[in-house]
């Protein structure tokens, strides 16, 4: 009896413990250093700044020395930086960010601005325009894609157009030449084709793209619409995703892209990089952006070059895109050093200099003045020439992804592999699409 | 007469107080020493189990505070089809994956009971496999062996048999996985061996004496006798290949198709890819459900099949 009354007062007084200290524990957020009051003299407050941002090594290693030069520049500010390869980037950002205690500078993407922004979870960088933030220069469609309803939400980091990679000696191995910048989907049928039947049965012209949004996007767009989302709505029509999977469908039954078996075996549907066909030297292009040029280039000693994907339609499909963007946590102790920080990121011709083009090609035309005269790498001149071409019969940019859009790209893609798979018919799986991306659209996008 | 009473009652009392303090003592030592794992456990599993529970009846996406909303993720959660693609996805992992382990276990176990010279080294060797059993680096290695042109293929082909994807065939990939379990046999084997070594001998020589073979004495004696070791390793796998994540996260990444996707990768996604912690939390509540009445059932439906050796039944 003394023993179980004992018991149970020791585990009650444990447990109102640790509901004190959890909830205690869980409120405050870790404390950054607080700035000086506005009042301070000349000599700042020092300052300590938290920044996390995805990328290739090549980046990460370019980023820090862009950081270093901005300390030499700023001593008061000191900014520890955390970073990780793109696969659990978001998951890593999501879970700091609900124990309160994000960084404060946040690297972010087209698909995720929505997202953060909806849930308060980041800054609107209005009030620092002008001040801190200096976005004068940058190109107004670029800044319009970081702007959700009206608030800044992101600050675009890089420009970007979607581009084909290609093996120029591969190609001419199979006796085609390059394809020129006018070439269409006819073009692109006649290529797989006739790299299908010269170089054999481990070899693709391309990868099976069926499952990849953005050059769904693209398509979309060849066909008349401004971009795959509307608001907080899908853009596309059943009938518009049903055809699209029938194109791919059609491209695995004629040989001339890989099949699912093949493309699940070889990074496809998402996956690894370093597992694709490119990767292995047994595909003849990449799909992707233009600032993966050189990672691209580096898989092999051939000759590579930067194509625009098929054209050939009333509307051009493609469009200037802010490679990704710096936002900052609404919960930042320190935003103006982090508006600061941004504004030199894309303004300081020092920090053009040391990144060069590995988040695209510079926002400002400083910037872009800079790395001309500092004497563009062979990569950067490729780069630059390519965006600038494309640029001049490009649209205008598609509206950002709502809430909820990472989860419809995902069942985007797995019914793209049921198709893939033959397990469901391209109609009966863009039924399917159309009604789940509804709910799940809904639920997150509430009236 | 109260005088009497009163001069008889007092020393009794004493005695019990003192008695009362000594025990309150005793019992406060021991929390002392305990206390440490108290804490931890209270604050480390006892109070997030109470705020998942809580979070099950909410919506929250991590970013913004939670939201109640009753039993709504409940109801959501039985018209999900994703749900219980997972669900039976971790089911059939289970029924292939928990005997296979533990008949590995056991004959690895019965080979290492023997006294053969440093069987004590070859102990260590077979136990290792489960120290890297869902590892990192063992996770990447299998999806290299296992792939399309994986070791496992050419071997194969070495021998003229066209291997498939094992890992990346929507057919195959959970077969395969399933498979793979069995190589994690390590800790069900320790106590197997454990439980072997407790069978006492003589009953083996009084049974060879009646003229029993080999497989009558592990029929007749061997498993009965272990019935009690077998039935702890069952309950044990069983909860845990409810639990599996690490392989389908690491190996197949629930792909294709969500044909490896375990319950607990599904509840990952949601809780951390999806923003939807509050649907999560309920899925594990539920899986814990799950786990106990499948336990229960375990132990109703094979519980008569255990022999202790305190039970004199039928003699």
């Amino acid at each position: 009896m003394r023993l179980r009354k004992s018991l149970s007062i020791l585990t009650a007084v444990a447990v109102l413990l640790s509901l004190l200290a959890g909830c205690a524990g869980g409120a405050k957020p870790k404390e950054t250093e607080p700035t000086a009051p506005a009042a301070a003299p000349a000599e700042p407050q020092k300052v300590e700044l938290r920044a996390i941002w995805w990328g290739s090594q090549d980046r990460h290693d370019k980023t820090l020395k862009a950081i270093e030069a901005f300390t030499k520049k700023y001593p008061h500010i000191t900014i520890t930086s955390e970073f990780s390869g793109n696969d659990v980037y978001w998951e890593k950002v999501s879970v700091k960010a609900a124990s309160g205690d994000a960084p404060d500078i946040i690297n972010m993407d087209f698909a995720y601005i929505n997202e953060y922004s909806g849930r308060q979870a980041l800054l609107d960088l209005t009030p620092y325009v002008g001040k801190e933030l200096d976005i004068a220069k940058v190109d107004k469609n670029l800044l319009d894609s970081g702007k959700v309803g009206g608030k800044l939400f992101g600050i675009p980091l890089g420009l970007n157009t979607q581009a084909i990679h290609l093996n120029k000696s591969t190609v001419e191995k199979a006796g085609l030449t390059a394809p020129s910048f006018d070439w269409t989907w006819k073009d692109f049928d006649n290529y797989s084709k006739v790299m299908k039947e010269k170089l054999g049965k481990d070899f693709w012209f391309s990868a099976d793209m069926s499952h990849e949004r953005n050059i769904f996007e693209y398509w979309l767009r060849q066909r008349g619409k401004t971009g795959l989302w509307k608001g907080t709505e899908l853009n596309a029509t059943e009938q518009d995703v049903a055809d699209w999977w029938k194109l791919w469908d059609g491209y695995r039954k004629a040989g001339i892209v890989p099949t699912a078996e093949v493309s699940t075996a070889n990074g496809g549907f998402g996956g690894a990089f370093e597992a694709s066909l490119w990767a292995k030297m047994k595909g003849a292009t990449q799909w992707g952006w233009s600032n993966e040029f050189e990672r691209n280039s580096g898989v092999n000693k051939d000759e590579t070059i930067m194509v625009p994907l098929p054209r050939g339609s009333a509307t051009d499909g493609h469009y200037p895109k802010a490679s990704m963007y710096w936002s900052v946590y609404s919960k930042s102790k320190n935003p103006k050093e982090a508006a600061l920080f941004i504004s030199w990121f894309i303004n300081d011709p020092e920090a053009a200099k040391i990144l060069s083009t590995t988040r695209g090609v510079p926002v400002t035309p400083v910037a872009r003045d800079t790395l001309k005269q500092a004497g563009l790498s062979k990569f950067d001149t490729v780069v630059f020439d390519f965006v600038d071409k494309v640029l001049k019969f490009s649209g205008g940019t598609p509206e950002p992804a709502p809430k909820g859009n990472t989860e419809v790209v995902k069942v985007f893609v797995r019914l793209s592999q049921e198709v893939a798979f033959g397990r469901k018919t391209p109609e009966v799986a863009a039924k399917e699409f159309m009604a789940e991306s509804k709910t799940i659209l809904e639920k997150a996008n509430p009236k | 007469m109260n005088l009497s009473l009163r001069r008889s009652s007092v020393p009794r009392a004493n005695s019990a107080n003192s008695a009362n303090m000594r025990q309150l003592k005793r019992d406060l030592t021991g929390f002392a020493f305990i206390s440490p794992w108290l804490l931890g456990f209270a604050m480390l599993s006892l109070f997030p189990m109470i705020q998942s529970l809580w979070l099950s009846f909410t919506q929250y996406d991590l970013l913004t505070e939670p939201v109640w909303v009753g039993l709504r993720n409940f109801k959501e959660m039985m018209a999900d089809p994703r749900l219980l693609k997972s669900l039976t996805v971790t089911l059939r992992y289970a029924v292939v994956a928990v005997p296979l382990r533990l008949t590995a276990a056991l004959l690895i176990a019965m080979v290492l009971a023997q006294k053969i010279k440093g069987v004590g080294i070859y102990r260590v060797l077979l136990y290792i496999p489960s120290l890297v059993g869902s590892s990192v680096a063992v996770a990447i290695m299998w999806r290299q062996l296992f792939s399309l042109d994986g070791l496992l293929n050419r071997a194969l082909s070495l021998i003229g048999i066209t291997g498939v994807d094992w890992i990346g065939h929507p057919d195959y990939a959970l077969k395969t996985l399933s498979g793979l379990a069995a190589w994690q046999f390590g800790s069900s084997m320790v106590i197997f061996l454990a439980g072997l070594k407790q069978v006492p001998g003589e009953l083996y020589e009084a049974s060879a004496v009646d003229g029993a073979n080999r497989l009558q004495q592990f029929w007749r004696i061997t498993l009965p006798m272990i019935s009690p070791v077998i039935f702890f390793n069952l309950i044990m796998q069983t909860i845990n290949a409810f639990q599996v994540f690490t392989q389908g996260f690491l190996i197949t990444r629930g792909g294709p198709m969500d044909e490896t996707r375990f319950y607990a990768l599904y509840l990952y996604e949601k809780a951390f890819q999806s923003f939807q912690m509050g649907y999560a939390s309920a899925m594990a509540w539920v899986l814990l459900v799950l786990i106990a009445v499948t336990t229960a059932i375990l132990f109703k439906v094979t519980g008569r099949l255990v022999h202790y050796e305190t039970d004199i039944k039928g003699r």
